[in-house]
């Protein structure tokens, strides 16, 4: 088994070199939240400016666990062949488990011990930062408290990714020739069909139009109770609650509706028909990271509202803010690396049936705007309107809102780029080669 | 003159190539094969794994290129066209059913049998009914609005043989199309595919069964990356075809190789099979003797018992000249025979060729041979280089009448080395080199289509 995994190591060695980055980085930020938190419990205040100011920092360590599990499982996902052929030379499902232990256990604990090096710089910077702007506040932590912490979720988040693994190895175990087999690789549908595309089948789907259209008020209307100035807290929790819901609705239900609707018109545009069919897909499988950019980043920032002290939100909200939106770029990426190589035999497809490279650039490059402006655009609209508020209230300086703007726009436009480039070059060999047409790939 | 639709010259598809240094694997996938595919045929390549058929239907598709070699579709040499252009061809004359539909996951059945057709802005009525009628036909109708993640294997691949279809191709490559299906609707694709050939549809189909392969009027039997032996159906019926096909498939060389029979035995089988390819070869002399003389064929001429240039004999097709008897494999696979005392007359010509080597970028030169005899005019163009001096001295032996308006002849004595005589050609030839006048090998002009 050892020789096995060490080929492994060696073969795919990038791969790997990629998720100990992505894990180092990702646990470096949970220590920091961690460190945080620890710091703040050190402060005499009130409960609930207390609540709020912790509630900051454990909800992005909590978002750094997820992430950390998301992009374990994602990488584990992928390596569901190497599984069915170990059970296919005779191991038992136990036996795959401790595969995994070997495989894993290494690497986790690996990114865990740089993490807790790499955190403690990131601490030093955070008190770094206030004291060049001759400010008072030091967030002293206990470093075996946080690395206490940091244990916890690691002994929580490798439970996890056990259980979610015992659960693929179970159904690999007992369906054992369709994981060997092509029909492994097909992915579900990326939305349900309600309207045929055959007329004398059509039929209206009402329930999902009325849903629809409620998703549609739901974000107008709460855009529009949000620029309401005289709101008090729970009107903006609410509103705020609702906006951040009919975002959602809108990407998940609302854009696989109008291409089911509009499906007749859709056919004079073979671009457009094929982004908007992509970007249902793409939604689909980036919906963990769809979701905390469109939900939980914005509710990281609301928590702002029921800090007291100005000093202390600002040296909370920066970096955890910074560090959120970094975390999800990176499993972004990671995600998008794999997506993105299951996706080259669908360019090689289509370019076969007379799609040419430019083509389908453009339609991949449709999906990808249509994805920066509805998973990162829209959110930075309703962030807006909560750092204006902040702003208003006192609680954040105009230069924090700018850093923690103009850090947003740029990491997501960085994004942005990496995703368009990567599939261009993919394009590229996926027309100059052959073999992503052919079974033997 | 039947109408030729792919015509491949020569072409060897190597995998980890580097020809001159010799430093990579120079794997040939395909070596030197030649083929023809005129319209209306109906056309299977069978070999066992390994043996470069879907190598082969790839290069000739488009969907591969060739390392050496040239592949004509519908007079268009495929290496003169840029990616666009040949997206473009594609879609207007080509239609492909893979083993594994390579159907798109994101999109429904419907829409991905409507794909191709919708890069043509037809009307939406139009794309529809299209669509249902291709689905009613195929019984994939209730299946439209469904994904294909949602469909069995089968019912997949009916949908992609519907999308193969939709564009009305000229040609439709077919990679183990049934590899995934039961029989019944192995049956039912193979009946559709004869159904369309009847109606003018081109078909090429690779396969490794016999019995998919009897459907088809010509089977090509590939071995090694070389074509090794060639059967037709004509009139017969297809079960006979069956059986040809399957006497040609159990001849494999491999288990010769391994098989315990005596010698002898094997020596008797040997002579008999031999005897067998003789009448086979006489049939098509009798039956297709117009197929000498279909397009001009690229030869390496040699006088048998002489030296020859071994590097050049590898990537062409060799032009033996034994006495006064020629013998050589057409780009159709027959064997052509003929005696050189028949030829009354021999035009020679020049090609020029555009080499694209970016800094060392340049053209070479080939002479075109056209030997008239009663039967009809042989084309060839020549791959010879100083040694083509010892064929025109041959023909002059046999007192052949020899027309040479562009004095090759007289450059050959003069400069019997490649180097200075393509320098003189070049010279002397501009109207060979102008732009869009010389043919290319890893091209950057060509026609459009």
């Amino acid at each position: 088994m050892f020789t096995f995994i060490k080929k492994i190591y060696k073969n795919q060695r990038k791969d790997y070199v990629m998720l100990l980055i992505i894990l180092i980085f990702l646990s470096s930020f949970e220590f920091t939240f961690l460190a945080m938190y620890d710091a703040f419990t050190q402060f005499n205040l009130h409960w609930t400016v207390r609540s709020a100011l912790h509630g900051i920092p454990v909800l992005a360590s909590l978002v750094a666990l997820v992430l950390n599990i998301f992009v374990t499982k994602y990488f584990i996902e992928n390596k569901k062949q190497e599984f069915s052929i170990l059970l296919l030379s005779g191991r038992k499902p136990k036996d795959l488990l401790i595969y995994l232990l070997l495989q894993f256990l290494p690497l986790m604990v690996i990114a865990y011990i740089i993490a807790a090096i790499i955190g403690s710089a990131f601490m030093y910077l955070i008190n770094w930062f206030p004291q060049i702007q001759n400010s008072t506040l030091i967030l002293n932590y206990s470093f075996i408290n946080v690395c206490f912490y940091s244990f916890m979720y690691f002994v929580f988040a490798f439970i996890v990714i056990l259980a979610l693994c015992a659960h693929q190895f179970v159904n690999l175990d007992k369906d054992l020739a369709k994981y060997l087999s092509q029909k492994a690789s097909i992915s579900k549908p990326a939305y349900i069909i309600k309207a045929s595309a055959v007329s004398s089948k059509r039929k209206i789907p009402w329930l999902m139009i009325i849903f629809s259209l409620g998703a549609i008020y739901l974000t107008v209307a709460s855009l529009l109770n949000l620029l309401q100035t005289n709101l008090s807290t729970t009107d903006l929790l609410m509103s705020f609650t609702y906006a951040l819901a009919g975002i959602f609705m809108l990407v998940m239900t609302v854009i696989p509706l109008l291409y089911d609707l509009l499906h007749h018109r859709l056919l004079k545009h073979p671009i457009l028909m094929n982004a908007l069919s992509s970007f249902n897909e793409f939604a689909r499988v980036m919906v963990v990271l769809a979701t905390l950019n469109m939900i939980i980043l914005p509710i990281q920032l609301f928590l702002i509202f029921f800090g007291a002290k100005q000093e202390l939100i600002q040296a909370i909200t920066l970096p955890c803010f910074i560090m959120m939106i970094i975390m999800i770029a990176l499993s972004f990426i990671l995600r998008f690396f794999i997506y993105n190589q299951e996706s080259r035999s669908t360019f090689a497809k289509l370019n076969a049936i007379g799609y040419s490279p430019h083509i389908l650039n453009q339609i991949t490059l449709i999906k990808n705007i249509l994805f920066l402006f509805l998973i990162f655009i829209i959110p930075l609209l309703f962030m807006g309107e909560l750092f204006y508020r902040a702003y208003n209230q006192g609680l954040l300086s105009i230069n924090i809102i700018s850093i923690m703007m103009i850090t947003y726009l740029i990491i997501n436009c960085l994004v942005f780029i990496y995703t368009c480039v990567q599939e261009r070059i993919s394009l590229k060999e996926v027309t100059q080669n052959v073999k992503y047409l052919n079974r033997g790939q | 003159m039947s109408n030729i639709l792919i015509e491949a010259s020569n072409i060897s598809k190597i995998y980890d190539p580097d020809i001159y240094l010799k430093r990579g694997k120079n794997f040939y996938a395909l070596n030197n094969v030649n083929f023809q595919l005129e319209e209306g045929d109906f056309t299977c390549v069978m070999g066992p794994s390994g043996s470069g058929k879907s190598t082969l239907l790839n290069c000739l598709s488009t969907l591969d290129k060739i390392s050496l070699g040239s592949v004509k579709i519908m007079d268009t040499d495929i290496s003169t066209l840029n990616k666009d252009q040949l997206c473009q061809f594609r879609y207007e004359y080509l239609g492909y059913i893979f083993q594994n539909h390579n159907l798109v996951p994101y999109l429904s059945i419907f829409d991905n049998i409507a794909a191709p057709i919708l890069l043509a802005n037809q009307d939406t009525l139009t794309i529809k009914a299209k669509v249902i009628d291709l689905a009613k036909t195929l019984n994939i109708e209730k299946l439209l609005d469904k994904f294909p993640s949602e469909c069995s294997g089968g019912e997949c691949q009916r949908a992609a043989i519907a999308r193969a279809l939709i564009n009305d191709p000229k040609i439709i490559f077919c990679d183990e199309p049934t590899g995934n299906l039961d029989s019944k609707n192995s049956h039912l694709v193979l009946k559709l595919l004869s159904q369309l050939n009847k109606q003018g549809t081109t078909i090429l189909l690779v396969t490794h069964d016999a019995m998919i392969a009897s459907y088809a009027k010509k089977m090509m039997y590939l071995y090694d990356g070389g074509i090794q032996s060639v059967i037709y159906r004509h009139q017969g019926s297809q079960m006979d075809f069956f059986k040809k096909i399957n006497d040609i498939t159990t001849q494999d060389s491999i288990l010769k190789q391994f098989s315990e029979e005596p010698l002898e035995e094997i020596q008797e089988k040997k002579e008999v099979e031999e005897e067998k390819t003789q009448e086979d070869i006489e049939t098509i002399k009798i039956i297709n003797k117009e197929r000498a003389f279909i397009s001009r064929q690229d030869v390496y001429m040699i006088i048998d018992g002489q030296p020859y240039d071994k590097e050049i004999a590898k990537r062409n097709t060799l032009f033996h000249i034994n006495d006064t008897h020629v013998h050589y494999t057409n780009q159709r696979n027959d064997k052509v025979e003929f005696d050189l005392t028949t030829i009354q007359e021999v035009h020679f010509n020049l090609k020029a060729q555009f080499v694209n080597f970016g800094l060392f970028s340049q053209y070479i030169f080939h002479p075109t041979v056209d030997m008239v005899s009663p039967q009809g005019t042989y084309l060839f163009k020549v791959k010879n280089k100083d040694d083509f001096i010892n064929i025109i001295q041959l023909f002059h032996q046999l007192h052949i009448l020899i027309d040479d308006p562009r004095h090759i002849e007289e450059a050959y004595k003069k400069y019997p080395k490649d180097y200075e005589r393509t320098k003189f050609f070049q010279r002397t030839h501009k109207d060979l080199i102008q732009y869009d006048k010389a043919e290319n090998i890893n091209g950057i002009t060509g026609n459009k289509i």
